[in-house]
């Protein structure tokens, strides 16, 4: 249902994608000799999503970007993430979805397929999720295993990251791989009675508000 | 592209040292309280040759917080579970009864941070003494326990 859901999402979110950039076309065709045609690529993070089956967090996430000039593309990510945290005498767990915006740009290109290359970005993101407290622990002398729970409680946070990462075609096929690292940092997220969150879907931990996350997508372009 | 891998590496570096939801500091925690010792016959700070001090956490057998000799203050951890007081026995000799010193308080929850989780601020702390060997009687100096910079209750021996 929920996956499914998802999918409904962002196939309409990459019509809106296609609709806005034709705007752009518009611009983009004096400076730049790199004529616009509308164009998009898929993706679906495999990494993450492999992973899902061998812990604790399962994440799905995919993107749609679009090359808007010669060396610039738009991209749009959307993802659901479940996660818990149990550590420390927490018991914390949190899902929801998340979805990020940006854009990258081609630093070095293949000279035979300017598709392929390595490329740098910047992304706005925002989560929107449930989470629970099932466990917060109380901290004094010669008392262990005390905990506070909280109701579950809707929160959103936001944070901006960055892209690194590189896009190779497979063969002369109209599949790429899509490798990125997203150094990243939690700028505001809303708080249930002041208790800083462990863990943000699609953010992950979020005690330290740097964080790493990586994927590696199998894209197709059409 | 050696300047990528560059910033690449500082961003790792950036990112390795983002997680500390591990270590609390003791002084971010849950604070103890004081206790000063007075001469009960002319009312003088003194010290206790020797001093036993247990607390009931509410696990047997008590826990033994002090046993020592010469002794001018104790720090007393109070309970931080669901129970309204805490029972803490003092003997100035062992095999003697000693006194029961039975605080009651009220409770406030205040987050620290996400390595510490909750600590416990006290209020309204009320003294209740059985027993007047070794311990005479209290005087309550500050019913707050919020740090432990100040004396809570002296102890007249």
């Amino acid at each position: 249902m929920r996956t499914a859901s998802i999918f409904i999402c962002a196939f309409s979110l990459l019509s809106i994608s296609l609709f806005s950039q034709t705007k752009t076309e518009e611009k983009k065709q004096d400076s730049v000799k790199w004529k616009y045609t509308p164009n998009f690529t898929v993706g679906v993070d495999v990494l993450n999503l492999g992973s899902s089956f061998f812990s604790d967090r399962q994440m799905i996430q995919g993107f749609v970007s679009s090359r808007i000039s010669k060396k610039v593309h738009a991209v749009i990510d959307l993802g659901y993430d479940n996660n818990i945290y149990q550590k420390n005498g927490y018991d914390v767990k949190a899902d929801g979805l998340f979805a990020k915006i940006g854009g990258f740009y081609m630093l070095s290109m293949d000279p035979e397929n300017d598709l392929n290359g390595f490329y740098a970005g910047a992304k706005l993101a925002g989560s929107f999720y449930n989470q629970e407290y099932k466990a917060v622990p109380v901290k004094g002398l010669n008392s262990d295993g005390v905990f506070i729970a909280f109701d579950p409680s809707t929160q959103s946070s936001y944070w901006i990251e960055a892209s690194l990462g590189a896009r190779v075609q497979v063969f002369s096929s109209n599949f790429f791989i899509d490798v990125n690292a997203q150094p990243r940092y939690l700028a505001y997220t809303t708080k249930q009675e002041e208790i800083k969150p462990m863990i943000v879907p699609g953010f992950g931990k979020s005690s330290g508000s740097f964080n790493m996350g990586f994927s590696w997508s199998i894209a197709y372009k059409f | 592209m050696k300047n990528l891998l560059w910033i690449f590496g500082l961003l790792l570096l950036l990112t390795s040292c983002g997680s500390d939801d591990d270590i609390c500091l003791g002084e971010e925690s849950t604070p103890r309280l004081k206790l000063k010792f007075r001469n009960a016959s002319n009312n003088l700070l003194t010290t206790v040759d020797t001093l036993y001090v247990d607390v009931d956490y509410g696990k047997t057998p008590l826990t033994s917080i002090i046993y020592s000799a010469n002794v001018d203050s104790v720090f007393v951890p109070l309970r931080i579970d669901e129970s309204p007081y805490t029972d803490i026995y003092f003997r100035t000799r062992s095999g003697q009864t000693g006194s029961k010193l039975r605080v009651t308080y009220d409770k406030k929850s205040i987050y620290v941070s996400p390595a510490c989780g909750f600590k416990i601020n006290y209020e309204n702390l009320k003294p209740e003494l059985t027993g007047t060997t070794p311990v005479q009687d209290i005087q309550t100096n500050n019913t707050t326990l919020t740090d432990e910079n100040s004396i809570n209750f002296y102890l007249r021996f």
